[in-house]
């Protein structure tokens, strides 16, 4: 199992200092870029190394704050959802991350659909799933107390949870339940009686012609006693007491650092510190500690690059916007479906476990034939043209340099020589074709373990 | 993989070589060089005409109006193209035009072999002479291109019996009398140059089923003619689907069961094609004999095959099309364990559907009381929607639509239908309360004249500003009564207009063929303009275009459909021939 390597916390999260072994270079800039976004392109990743790391993340989340074409985005989500089909709008949402500009704006996004998950499959209404979208999306990088008294009153949730038949004779407890273990606090930080208490809180919360709406009758207005706080609390206040709870910045630290970082191994509460102290000194903002953990040299090290495997949206989104490629995102999101990573249908309250999940033998198949599909799909074009000249204006003119310049670009971890070799004499056999030749050796070098890695 | 501009323009180029005219009576004709096991023969007589007919029609200026055309001959690519083409041009020394008028005056003929699984290519001319030197030139071209990019002499050149053959990939070339061969086969190649040398009476033009075809034929000229053996096709196994017995469903039935029931027992099929200033058509036509028709299929041909549509409505404000058919649907469903003997599925799905028919018109049977009681022939309407005052106009406009049928006993139906109608919206109701769906509310007319049965769906409450207006919102599901005529229709106004037109009594059934259909582009290109952001939108999902991509797209299609007028269709059977004909027409 792979250990940490060793650095004291205070240095891990400082402000990243380029050096000799981990230089600000091209395959640094795509770490971020893979991290904080879905990936870039070669123009983009000689703009940021032009640029100083710090100034990019800004950059970054500039972009975020303006969240540029917003409405033209809003326009196209609103104008699928009228259909009701969630699927639609999950094209309408890949669609999205690939275009945005606003990269990190969409990463979190995703990050907080996994996290406050919610699957059409049980909410019925896309129109009510592309709301909550629109909520997360509102608050990705801001007040985390904002973000959880909106989701707690989001209708799509309600029903999600059975939060919506809550009444005071029957609380309903899985809303209590997950705010507490999945949202805000994890695992062994609370009783079942603070469960109890809690959901007291959200009795008489409703769902009424897709509105929440407080019935009066059904809430419990005696007293509540839980986390040391005694009174007739509302909901509202319930979830205050919860996000007031030293376990919060804790638990939101470890799943930011999951997400960004390393899918293992687990950090340590020290190294984890300095991200928790700025998330308890900013009130649980969000993109403080996101700017902490993408411009610090933990991040930059061998800790992180490569250290994570790519979900099948980062690995598919990743290879377009490496490739300046478009797709049909109708396709692009059946596809997604058969790997188990379909926006709007999580598999479960949980969410995606991610990780090393994403990996098995079927999976790993059905990724490089994902990877074909994107590449020889009638609808695929890259740099606006084919495959093959795209290659060709990146100076692919040999076998050699087509498998040099397409592990370079797709892989964060380049692959060994044995690869190498063998993608050489592959890209020589169709040499002949240039549009093959591409297709094939990146075909193949998406059934490498190091293609597998962000 | 991308195209080399100069071979692009050297592909263009072979099509050029692909001409002809009739040739002189000594020549034998490709019919009689082609081998008799020949099952396709597509014949252009006059490529030049066809030609002036395209490059002259009055469609053209229109055409080169739009800002589809100008962008798409303003682009890098195009430019290439033509600057290739004029290299091409120069070297002939002449226009590609006059090219392909000089070596295709006396026609073109493709065959299709399924023996040899080949197709050969005729283009005949007079001036073989010229036709030697523009392949000879054409011959250095290809080599030249290859010499530029280093590649090996694409061109391998040898003799067979005389005849100069020369092979480019995998099409041969070769030079006979009038005629100019390609083929993709080397054993059809021989059989037509030996046809050629030695003659024989084996040949297409010897064959029964040709010689019919050929007599059939309308003496009138036309841009392109076609025959297809379909015994051959039927013997040698392709497309199999066409040729069984049994529809694959009962939706494939409705719409083709006539036209499988003469694939199944015809010995030939052909096509006709017109080019016209103001329109083109196809005419694809089978011979036709009363018994290839069985008992079973008499629900779609009527009794004697002299079943017609329904004669069409008119009058309609901005109507998007409409369908009329002969159809006796009560046949239909009685005799669907005839219809579909093997197949037990659709056998229980409609046994399934029967029992809850009958039981939804309250213990009647379903086929024979309900159906039964409808007259054989059914009319089908769309118009552009319009959404009743009050209503919301929803995000995505569909096209209103109404079937249309005629009653035989309508005092007696009447109330059943309507009643049934009323229980229909009450089921959709209880359904969609579980659902949290809206409700539809319903009210009923009932005039001297006229009875409307209409429903719409309650006003969303509480919509904020920004949330779109679902699509059911298109839909005021109504029923509606005129002496013997029962209207179905997606829209209350849809009806309200059907209403209006008063029925036309027993519909004129001297000239209405089997089935007919009319499309207006113009109404079409209307609705698709009322959707233009839907279909925006659509195009960059399913293409990955940006938005300004997507509107380009989308507002050529529109462009486009605003150089059509409409599509008509019919088919019958008239004078021992089924036809099927579709009609095209360009806006004036």
């Amino acid at each position: 199992m792979r250990t940490l390597a060793l650095m004291d916390p205070r240095t891990a999260w400082a402000p990243f200092e380029p050096s000799e072994k981990y230089p600000w270079d091209r395959r640094a800039a795509a770490h971020l870029y893979r991290r904080a976004g879905f990936g870039a392109n070669q123009q983009q990743l000689d703009a940021a190394v032009s640029s100083q790391p710090q100034a990019v993340v800004d950059e970054l989340l500039e972009q975020a704050r303006i969240n540029r074409d917003a409405e033209q985005f809003d326009a196209l989500a609103l104008s699928v959802s009228a259909g009701d089909h969630a699927r639609q709008l999950a094209a309408a949402w890949l669609y999205r991350m690939q275009f945005s500009p606003a990269q990190l704006l969409e990463k979190m996004t995703l990050f907080w659909h996994g996290h406050f998950a919610t699957s059409c499959d049980k909410v019925q209404s896309a129109h009510l799933m592309w709301r909550q979208n629109d909520w997360l999306r509102s608050h990705a990088l801001g007040e985390f107390r904002k973000m959880v008294q909106g989701i707690a009153q989001d209708p799509a949730m309600l029903l999600y949870l059975d939060s919506a038949t809550n009444r005071k004779s029957h609380p309903n407890e899985n809303f209590a339940r997950e705010l507490m273990e999945l949202f805000c606090m994890g695992e062994g930080q609370y009783t079942e009686e603070n469960i109890r208490e809690l959901a007291r809180c959200f009795t008489g919360w409703e769902v009424k012609r897709e509105k929440f709406r407080l019935n009066a009758r059904q809430h419990d207005q005696g007293l509540k006693a839980f986390f040391g706080r005694e009174g007739s609390f509302s909901g509202e206040a319930g979830v205050d007491i919860v996000l007031d709870q030293p376990a919060v910045p804790q638990f939101l630290a470890r799943k930011l650092y999951d997400w960004f970082v390393a899918d293992e191994p687990a950090p340590t509460e020290e190294l984890l510190a300095p991200l928790v102290r700025t998330l308890r000194d900013s009130e649980l903002q969000i993109a403080p500690v996101v700017r902490q953990i993408l411009t610090s040299n933990w991040f930059y090290s061998s800790n992180a690059i490569g250290q994570k495997v790519r979900s099948p949206i980062e690995l598919a989104l990743g290879l377009l916007l490496t490739l300046e490629g478009t797709t049909d995102s109708f396709a692009l999101s059946q596809r997604l479906d058969q790997l188990g990573h379909s926006v709007f249908y999580p598999p479960n309250v949980k969410g995606w476990d991610g990780g090393r999940t994403w990996i098995n033998s079927a999976t790993l198949l059905a990724r490089a034939n994902l990877v074909r599909h994107l590449l020889t799909d009638e609808n695929s074009r890259f740099g606006g043209g084919s495959l093959s000249e795209l290659v060709e204006r990146h100076g692919c003119k040999s076998p050699e340099t087509l498998v040099h310049w397409a592990s370079d670009t797709l892989c964060a971890i380049p692959p060994d020589a044995v690869a190498i070799n063998r993608l050489e004499s592959l890209a020589k056999q169709f040499s002949g074709d240039r549009q093959r030749q591409a297709i094939e050796v990146i075909h193949a070098l998406s059934t490498l373990p190091e293609f597998q890695l962000a | 993989m991308k195209r080399r501009p100069v071979s692009a323009v050297l592909s263009v180029f072979l099509l050029f070589v692909l001409s002809g005219e009739r040739g002189r009576a000594a020549e034998k004709s490709p019919a009689e060089l082609l081998p008799a096991t020949t099952a396709l023969y597509v014949e252009i007589a006059h490529p030049d005409q066809l030609l002036d007919t395209v490059l002259q029609h009055p469609l053209r200026p229109k055409l080169e109006q739009t800002a589809v055309y100008r962008f798409a001959t303003t682009s890098a690519k195009y430019r290439q193209f033509t600057a290739v083409r004029q290299i091409v041009e120069t070297q002939l020394d002449a226009t590609w035009q006059d090219a392909f008028k000089s070596l295709s005056h006396a026609g073109i003929v493709v065959g299709g072999d399924p023996a040899t699984e080949g197709i050969a290519v005729f283009a005949r001319t007079r001036d073989s002479a010229r036709r030697h030197t523009i392949l000879d030139k054409f011959v250095e071209l290809v080599r030249l291109d290859a010499a530029a990019k280093k590649h090996e002499d694409p061109i391998e050149e040898h003799d067979y019996r005389g005849i100069p053959v020369r092979r480019i990939g995998d099409a041969i070339f070769a030079e006979f009398g009038e005629y100019l061969l390609i083929t993709n086969k080397k054993d059809l190649g021989r059989q037509i140059a030996d046809q050629y040398l030695d003659g024989s009476d084996s040949h297409l033009a010897n064959q029964p089923s040709f010689q019919k075809a050929v007599a059939q034929r309308a003496q009138t000229s036309s841009a392109g003619w076609a025959y297809v053996d379909v015994a051959a096709l039927r013997a040698a196994g392709v497309a199999k689907d066409l040729f069984r017995a049994e529809s694959p469903d009962v939706a494939a039935e409705l719409i083709l069961g006539g036209i499988f029931a003469h694939l199944i027992k015809t010995d030939l099929a052909t096509a006709t094609l017109q080019i016209r200033d103001t329109d083109v058509e196809l005419e694809l036509a089978t011979p036709h004999a009363a018994d290839w028709v069985p008992a079973t299929r008499e629900f779609y041909w009527g009794p004697n095959n002299q079943g017609q549509a329904p004669a069409p409505i008119t009058g309609l404000p901005n109507q998007l099309a409409g369908i009329g058919t002969y159809r006796n649907l009560s046949q239909l469903w009685v005799g669907v364990s005839d219809l579909f003997p093997t197949n037990q599925q659709v056998i229980d799905k409609l046994a399934e559907a029967d029992s809850g028919l009958s039981n939804l018109f309250g213990g009647r049977d379903f086929g024979d009381e309900i159906l039964g009681a409808i007259q054989p022939g059914i009319q089908f309407v769309a118009t552009e929607s319009e959404i009743p005052s009050g209503q919301p106009v929803p995000t995505v406009r569909l096209p209103a639509f109404a079937l249309i049928f005629e009653l035989k006993d309508a005092a007696t139906m009447r109330p059943e239908l309507r009643r049934t109608f009323q229980s229909l919206i009450g089921f959709f109701n209880i359904v969609g309360s579980t659902q949290g769906q809206p409700q539809l509310d319903m009210k009923t007319y009932d005039e001297p004249h006229w009875t409307l049965v209409t429903s719409r769906y309650l006003p969303p409450v509480d919509r904020a500003k920004d949330d779109p207006v679902a699509i059911h919102y298109n839909f005021t599901p109504s029923a509606a009564f005129i002496e013997n005529r029962f209207i179905l229709s997606s829209s209350e106004p849809l009806a309200r207009q059907l209403l209006q037109i008063a029925p036309p009594g027993t519909p004129t059934r001297q000239t209405s063929p089997n089935t007919w259909g009319h499309v207006d582009a113009h109404v079409g290109r209307e609705i698709l303009q009322a959707n233009r952001s839907a279909l925006i939108t659509q195009n960059q999902l399913k293409k990955g275009h940006t938005p300004e991509e997507a509107r380009g797209e989308v507002d050529a299609l529109l462009e486009l459909l605003r150089l059509l007028s409409g599509a008509d269709l019919t088919l019958g059977i008239s004078d021992g021939t089924m036809a099927l004909k579709l009609n095209i027409a360009v806006a004036n």
